[in-house]
């Protein structure tokens, strides 16, 4: 690779005396000066005085300035010239093949474009820092149940002993803060009465976050404590929908409507967040301080999660190390609280990016796919041009043109390349940016720090573009190191193509074909399991139903009042016309999973970790909400008026998947279930009905139904409102607005869904990895097939001579088009083989992505198999038509 | 100097230093010195132009030049002949011989 070398070696020098004439020329007076000396110091030797010496030195050196002059000539004056006519040169060739400079481009664009867009999305999301002074040192709080705790959460809230106890105790925290939401009903300032996601957070969460505020304050220190003041600081956003902007606004009172708060004390507005604030979690649009006592020790209540900034010279690992220590000492403290159950952390930036990190790191392997099939295929087009100007290449060296003069052109070639594929892909790629969050239907977090990363394009750019010179140039260098007769006798003499360069062609393309495969086995899997979760029935109707979510102020409404409030709801709702029933629920089917649910069974041995036996999500339900939704009733009753009533005895309904597991081969009904601590009541099981995929698509976990009205009194304020109507769900919104404003003009809607809409949420994000996968398949798809088409149509060209000869020897049309194809086929088959492999081995990482389809279904892979081979054919069509056309004379006489 | 002396005296310089530097790397003022020597002080190459010569052949990749320090301990730039111009200077020789043949050839007809 000597030539390689000194090609670097003159672009150095080049550029020197390009970028650094002064340094240049300083070299050449310190050459020029030790040269005198050198001269001076021999006359001296000599016996020549110092003077004579010094006149002789520069009589024999010549006019100094003169050759200074010469010698800067020498070095630049060629360079500039040779560039331009290079560039003229390339973009003339360029011109003359059109469809070469096209695919190039093409493929150069898609592999930027593409890569560059998930790329951006990818690192916005997961790696753009969090919006706060030095984010790196934030850190997220939260607890964990082990099942050795008698429970098993994963992950759970903190409460305020716990709070308080690693606050004074830690030694790694420069401040700690609790954060917790709430849905608060807001009557001030202009519009209706809205219900607002608010935060209920310590006035240290301003100081963990160091974020100013816009206008007057944030909480402070003396706001808190166990009897908060009544203040609130308010979002950029709420202070101009619902206030105007109005800086007049701060110190004026308003009524925070909220389920946890009894009375109803006005708050004073204190501040104003800047635009984009929104801490704990997005929509955030008012803070108030959270009660905290430090003289609660009740240990069994958990209602908030804590945030909290590293002292100044502390890692993650030694807090992460000191929580630990602190845990194992808790365990020993308090056995009845902390064995198995403790806080932990994370750092911030992971707990807000959550689950999204699989799915990104998924698609950021499939685009990766992408970028080195690109890569291929522009490899493999450059290398048949390269093939294809061999002979030229040995003419001119042969008539005396540099080897770095040939050199020169095609490094510039290359370079008009990468530009125009730059260019493209540059397009492309802040078209793609915007097209993926548009797809993206919100469920993705922290999209608004996703912009078109500079540094991804710089990656993406700078690959593509390598490969494209070190495969522009790679012809060129063997030509040129190859003897020029040689060359010259080869390429015109030989009618039938090398053997040696096609070789490497075929292996590149082989490798393209056998990445395309990977990857389309991989949107092929991905499809079949989309289509599972599309088709799975939920096992209950969900034509026409509205939710509409309700959270009633716990300072206007008793528990007894909110119970009559729903029940006067649901009569005038009932009675508007387009509705056919009315009833109420916790939570909607399928919007979120809840599988944290306990529950024991009277009789049942307790498990060795803890008072509870079984594990189950429990919903409250209305006594219509089974047959609005269509669930059958397979044996028992369903809830009655009587179960709604208050001081009922307690029931439970529970569904088919329930009793098969905990009831195998018995009658669950009249049994009797407990849910939570062992000091609630027993409720009896009084039916079962059909099981629905109550957590989400996929998810089958057992439900338990307790009636509405026997729920525990503070949730029971909230609920959600269930409508089935007769025509579309939404017409019947502002009927039921209109309900809620005559009962009480001061409540509000919190929010309204469809299940249509929940649907669509629910199955967001399959979609939109679906979406990107199947787009990323047909770029390889389509990339595969140029590759295909670039290294047999240039097979066919090379091979003109000697299909003519077969041809004139009496070959028919058919059999050389056979030839062709065959061709074609052997490094498809190649290469699906290879690929099909790799997936075999690789597609075990899908899994988690994967709705009842196994990693290895072989209905995908034998459709994958038929896609390849029949895009490969197509491909290979073309040229194998146009070989078959060969006119034998004027093929043989091309040479 | 019209500009065919120039080309030929160039030309003829150029291979005069691929040839000393072919014995080993040397410093400007070391070539023009071994040039003397090796010419049995016969041929006087003007010292200055010596430089835009090198300088040309450093940018054509035939020679290498690196700072380096030289005899007496003085900072100095250090010539050294490439693959290529070792390549070069067999050429150059080929040249040159078929040239000086050809001359020696007509005088002698002559």
């Amino acid at each position: 690779m000597k030539p390689i070398m000194s090609i670097f070696y003159r672009i150095r020098i080049w550029l020197r005396s390009f970028l650094r004439p002064e340094a240049v020329e300083q070299e050449l007076e310190m050459e020029f000066r030790h040269h005198l000396e050198l001269e001076i110091e021999k006359s001296v030797r000599e016996g020549m005085s110092l003077r004579a010496a010094r006149r002789k030195a520069l009589i024999d050196f010549g006019g100094v300035e003169r050759f200074k002059e010469q010698t800067r000539e020498a070095r630049s004056t060629r360079f500039g010239e040779n560039v331009v006519a290079d560039l003229r040169l390339a973009l003339r060739r360029l011109k003359k093949s059109p469809g070469f400079t096209l695919l190039t481009i093409l493929t150069l664009a898609l592999g930027i474009g593409a890569t560059t867009a998930t790329f951006s999305v990818v690192s916005g999301v997961l790696l753009e820092p969090l919006p706060y002074d030095e984010p790196e040192n934030l850190v997220y709080m939260n607890t964990y149940f082990l099942p050795e705790s008698g429970y098993d959460f994963p992950e759970y809230a903190v409460g305020s002993p716990e709070y308080f106890d690693y606050k004074n105790a830690n030694r790694s925290m420069e401040e700690v803060a609790a954060v917790s939401t709430e849905s608060v009903t807001l009557t001030a300032g202009q519009g209706d009465p809205e219900v607002v996601r608010a935060g209920w957070v310590s006035p240290s969460m301003f100081t963990v976050l160091r974020t100013p505020p816009f206008l007057g304050r944030t909480l402070v220190e003396a706001d808190g404590g166990p009897d908060p003041a009544a203040v609130t600081v308010i979002s950029y956003d709420l202070w101009q929908r619902r206030f105007g902007g109005d800086s007049t606004v701060l110190g004026s009172l308003v009524t925070l409507g909220v389920e946890i708060q009894e009375e109803l004390v006005p708050s004073e507005i204190v501040g104003v967040m800047p635009p984009g604030f929104s801490h704990p979690g997005p929509g955030i649009q008012l803070w108030a301080p959270l009660a905290l006592d430090p003289a609660r020790t009740d240990r069994g209540s958990h209602w908030f999660t804590m945030i909290g900034r590293l002292a100044e010279g502390v890692t993650f690992e030694e807090a992460d190390t000191e929580v630990k220590a602190m845990m194992e000492q808790w365990a020993i403290i308090y056995p009845d609280h902390h064995v198995g159950h403790g806080l932990f952390m994370k750092p911030l930036l992971d707990h807000e990016v959550g689950d999204a990190r699989a799915t990104l790191l998924l698609l950021l392997g499939a685009v990766g796919f992408v970028l080195l099939i690109a890569c291929a295929n522009v490899a493999s087009l450059l290398l048949a041009r390269g093939e294809g100007r061999r002979r030229e290449v040995a003419v001119r060296n042969a008539l005396g043109a540099g080897r770095t003069r040939i050199l020169q052109e095609h490094l510039t070639e290359s370079f008009l390349l990468a530009v125009g594929g730059g260019a493209v892909g540059l397009i492309l790629a802040w078209v793609g940016v915007r097209a993926l969050l548009a797809l993206e239907p919100g469920n993705l977090p922290r999209l608004d720090s996703v912009g078109l990363d500079g540094r991804v394009l710089a990656f993406t750019a700078g690959a593509v573009m390598l490969t494209t010179f070190l495969f522009g140039l790679m012809p060129a260098l063997q030509e040129a190191r190859s003897n020029p007769g040689d060359a010259l006798r080869d390429a015109g003499t030989r009618i039938t193509a090398g053997v040696r360069p096609i070789r490497l062609r075929k292996g590149i393309v082989v490798a393209e074909v056998a990445l395309s495969v990977l990857l389309i086995v991989g949107a092929g899997l991905m499809v079949r399991s989309f289509r599972n979760l599309l088709v799975e029935n939920p096992g209950f109707d969900t034509e026409n139903l509205l939710f509409a979510r309700f959270s009633l102020p716990a300072a206007e409404y008793t528990p007894e009042g909110s119970v009559e409030f729903y029940e006067r709801l649901e009569e005038g709702v009932a009675v508007l016309p387009g509705v056919v029933g009315v009833t109420y629920t916790s939570r909607p089917p399928l919007l979120w999973h809840d599988q944290e649910g306990r529950f024991h069974i009277e009789g049942r041995p307790v498990t060795a970790t803890g008072p509870l036996c079984c594990v189950g999500s429990t919903v409250a339900v209305g006594e219509q909400f089974h047959e609005l939704l269509g669930v059958p009733l397979i044996r028992g009753r369903l809830f009655g008026l009587e179960d709604q009533l208050p001081g009922a005895p307690g029931v439970v309904l529970v569904d088919e998947s329930a009793a098969e597991r905990y009831w195998p081969g018995e009658d669950p009904v009249g049994k009797r279930v407990r849910f939570g601590s062992d000091r609630l009541p027993w409720s009896e099981v009084v039916g079962v009905v059909g099981s629905i995929t109550y957590d989400g698509p996929g998810i089958g976990f057992p439900t338990l139904y307790h009636p509405a009205n026997q729920t525990p009194n503070f949730a029971a304020r909230s609920r959600y409102l269930l409508v089935k109507t007769a025509g579309e769900p939404r017409a019947l919104v502002d009927g039921v607005r209109g309900v809620v404003r005559g009962l009480d003009p001061g409540q509000a809607i919190a929010s309204t869904y469809t299940m249509d809409e929940i649907q669509g949420r629910t199955l967001a994000r399959p979609r939109f990895i679906l979406t990107l996968f199947s787009v990323f398949a047909g770029v390889a798809l389509v990339l595969g097939a140029i590759g295909i088409y670039g290294v047999i149509s240039y097979g066919v060209a090379l091979r003109a001579g000697e299909i003519g000869i077969r041809r004139a020897l009496g070959a028919e049309e058919s059999s050389v088009m056979a030839m062709v194809l065959r061709q074609g086929m052997v490094l498809t088959g190649t290469g699906l083989l290879v690929g099909l492999g790799g997936a075999l081995a690789g597609t075990r990482i899908l899994t988690g992505f994967l709705h009842e389809v196994r990693p290895h279904d072989p209905v995908t892979f034998l459709a994958v198999a038929g896609v390849i081979l029949g895009v490969a054919l197509l491909a290979a069509f073309f040229p194998a038509r146009r070989a078959s056309g060969v006119d034998p004379l004027v093929a043989l006489r091309v040479e | 100097m019209t500009d065919r002396q120039a080309d030929l005296l160039q030309g003829t310089l150029d291979l005069l230093i691929l040839k000393t530097l072919a014995l080993g790397p040397h410093h400007g003022w070391g070539v023009s010195q071994r040039i003397q020597q090796m010419s049995k002080e016969v041929l006087q190459v003007n010292q200055g132009s010596l430089y835009p010569a090198l300088h040309r052949l450093e940018h054509r990749g035939w020679i290498a030049a690196e700072w380096g320090t030289s005899e007496n301990n003085r900072k100095a730039k250090f010539y050294r002949l490439t693959k290529r111009g070792r390549a070069q200077l067999q050429t150059e020789e080929a040249q040159w011989r078929r040239f000086s043949e050809a001359v020696e050839w007509i005088l002698e007809k002559g």
